[in-house]
């Protein structure tokens, strides 16, 4: 495993350190590095430093795996398991105990409030951490299933910039669609 | 918290906006559209495009079957997606809209879906509790033959329908999953199905009650996991799967398979709704002997044979995680005196929760002795859920105690109050103790006589927690 350092400067001009193999999770900082454009500290103007130490805690767990919270979203290592003749059965053991693992550590990694959410789907999105971006996004859609328009305006604080016409008439037209969200 | 006035959300960029919604069922994506205009247009940006068509449970609750089938016909009309990935319906078309679930499945193959989940009951069970219509007035809905002429399939998921073949059907080679519930199809039917099938993995069939038999043909060579549940069989199954590794039997069982190699099995759950004594016991040894090479299994006690002959003992080289769904504590002195499991490292156990009636079992004719000869070498964790503190329990706990030379834990999952104080004060007027005696006391008096056990692994620690009755976590529900 290389142990190369990388330094990543924050918006707010705060730098941080992190393995290559850790800064390889994500697509941006690989196509950095991989494109010889490492000169130092690379300038990360859309992360905060609020937000980057975890990131970089993200980056740490998943380094140079891209796939692997997808694995777990399928249900675990059965899904991807290959038949292959010389299957070997101890690596499966160690990898059903490290897909285990990886779901607890995720399920603490993700207890956060809704403002670190917003930052880490921005930073997952600019960086390209396609596993970050799956965990966030599906937590976001989560606060948003099988909830009424009302609801979700609250959770989220949206404000209808609807004129009171389009409001009427956007009800009308609800109506029309399905009469029950009217009721909800 | 500290910024909570602010709309965040809204100030996303719509890639990841479009990504959420995505992963949203039709209606809370439709309901995003009355949040405001940003939320509006991209919802109709997304709508026109999206793959993941799911117009699911959320989508029927509450609403008539006209304003579900408007909702529906508006958001295909829409679709200009050549494409889609999944399609999810669940809703009761009767015979007025059979013309328009037709329809939407044409929708879904012309745009060549890949997941296909079609479930054709879901109104129907609300309607029969409010007595809006009776069973024979209804006829079950009849799949289109075009559907099996999509070749993009990977998974296909039917309920509560008629599924009869095309007389030209030239298979789905690259179907994944293929889970049947409540589908009434033909032995032969199925069979010329699953034969055409030839990357199939997984295969689920659900309270197919019509089917007698079940063949699972050799040219399956892929399929990897099989789940047979409450499918009532009535005679023969037959199963030639040399690449099966998970196998699982929930139901009613009159005879036992006829396995012509599953040589690569690593784990099966079988679990048998009747405990009648109609099942002879050479089919309960077969059960044993057939799965001596799995390592993981989850039996029921009524799957164990009582009497067997001296001789009889399955030896489970490879087993080393075992959960055993009792109807009673002898449950555990059978499997153990018919099977020898040297690798055997966890051990989980569902008491059955209520108090024992020794006579009950004595009458029925069932051994309670202990094994003889037993051994748990390797027996790291052993876990008991519904466990109540009574006699013949802490005799057993005693068992495994004695045996279990590296024992790294045993947790014994109590019943919660008022199960656990009835089992616990039972056992504290067998010992003389005042029955009026509270429920920390009965507790207590658990802790204590579990630490005067002796134990063979030293460093063995126990651990007595409260939990609801069943035990979840060993009872595995299948789908």
């Amino acid at each position: 495993m290389s142990s190369t350092k990388i330094f990543l400067k924050s918006s707010d001009d705060k730098t941080f350190e992190i393995d290559e193999t850790a800064a390889r999770a994500s697509e941006t900082l690989k196509n950095i590095i991989d494109g010889g454009c490492l000169d130092g500290v690379i300038p990360l103007p859309n992360v905060s430093s609020n937000i980057l130490p975890k990131v970089i805690e993200y980056c740490k767990k998943h380094g140079g795996d891209n796939g692997s919270s997808k694995k777990i979203a399928n249900g675990g290592v059965d899904k991807d398991k290959e038949i292959l003749p010389d299957y070997d059965e101890e690596e499966d053991k160690r990898e059903k105990v490290r897909v285990d693992e990886l779901k607890k550590w995720e399920e603490e990694y993700m207890d956060f409030d809704q403002q670190v959410l917003y930052d880490l789907m921005l930073a997952a999105n600019y960086l390209h951490i396609k596993g970050l971006l799956d965990l966030t996004v599906e937590k976001a859609a989560s606060m948003i299933r099988g909830r009424t328009p009302d609801q979700i305006r609250e959770n989220f604080n949206i404000n209808s910039d609807f004129t009171p016409e389009e409001e009427e008439e956007m009800i009308l037209i609800e109506d029309e669609w399905d009469d029950e969200w009217a009721f909800d | 918290m500290e910024r909570k006035s602010q709309d965040k959300i809204s100030n996303l960029p719509d890639s990841i906006l479009l990504h959420i919604l995505s992963l949203l069922p039709i209606k809370s994506a439709v309901a995003t559209s009355a949040l405001a205009k940003r939320w509006r247009n991209l919802c109709t940006c997304y709508l026109i495009q999206a793959a993941n068509l799911d117009f699911g449970d959320e989508v029927t609750d509450n609403q008539t079957p006209e304003q579900f089938v408007d909702f529906v016909n508006r958001c295909l009309n829409i679709h200009v997606g050549k494409q889609i990935e999944r399609f999810r319906l669940c809703f009761d078309p009767s015979d007025r809209f059979r013309l328009d679930a037709v329809n939407w499945i044409g929708f879904a193959t012309r745009k060549s879906v890949k997941e296909l989940h079609l479930d054709f009951c879901h109104r129907r069970e609300r309607y029969y509790i409010k007595g809006e219509i009776s069973s024979d007035e209804r006829r079950s809905f009849e799949l289109p033959e075009f559907l099996f002429n999509n070749e993009s399939l990977t998974h296909l998921d039917l309920s509560h329908c008629v599924l009869s073949l095309p007389s030209i059907f030239s298979g789905f080679g690259f179907l994944q999953t293929l889970r049947l519930r409540d589908v009434q199809v033909t032995e032969n039917t199925l069979e010329c199905l699953l034969s055409n099938c030839p990357l199939l993995e997984k295969l689920i069939l659900r309270e197919c009650s019509p089917l007698q038999s079940i063949k699972i043909p050799e040219s399956n060579q892929q399929l990897r996991s099989l789940t047979l549940c409450h499918c009532w069989l009535g005679s023969e199954i037959e199963i030639f799967a040399p690449n099966i590794r998970s196998f699982l039997f929930w139901g009613k069982l009159m005879q036992w398979f006829s396995i012509k190699n599953i040589s690569n099995l690593e784990e099966a759950v079988i679990y048998l709704r009747d405990t009648e004594d109609s099942r002879p016991e050479h089919v309960r040894m077969r059960i044993l002997s057939d799965l001596a090479h799995v390592k993981i299994l989850t039996i029921c006690g009524g799957a164990l044979p009582w009497h067997t002959p001296k001789d009889f003992r399955v030896t489970f080289n490879n087993l080393q995680e075992l959960q055993l769904l009792a109807d009673s504590v002898y449950d555990v002195y059978s499997f153990f005196r018919q099977s020898i499991c040297p690798c055997l490292e966890r051990f989980f156990i569902r008491l059955p929760g209520v108090p024992e009636d020794l006579c009950l079992w004595q009458y029925l004719g069932m051994p309670t002795e202990e094994p003889l000869q037993c051994g748990f070498d390797h027996l790291k964790v052993i876990k008991m859920c519904n466990f109540r503190g009574s006699n013949v329990e802490l005799k057993m706990v005693k068992f495994f105690l004695e045996r279990a030379v590296v024992l790294e834990s045993l947790v014994l999952v109590v019943l919660q109050k008022s199960y656990a104080q009835n089992g616990l004060e039972d056992e504290a007027e067998d010992f003389g103790c005042p029955s009026n005696s509270g429920n920390e006391t009965s507790s207590g008096l658990l802790h204590e006589k579990l630490l005067l056990l002796p134990k063979a692994s030293s460093g063995a620690q126990i651990f007595v927690c409260e939990g609801l009755e069943g035990g979840n976590d060993v009872l595995l529900n299948p789908h």
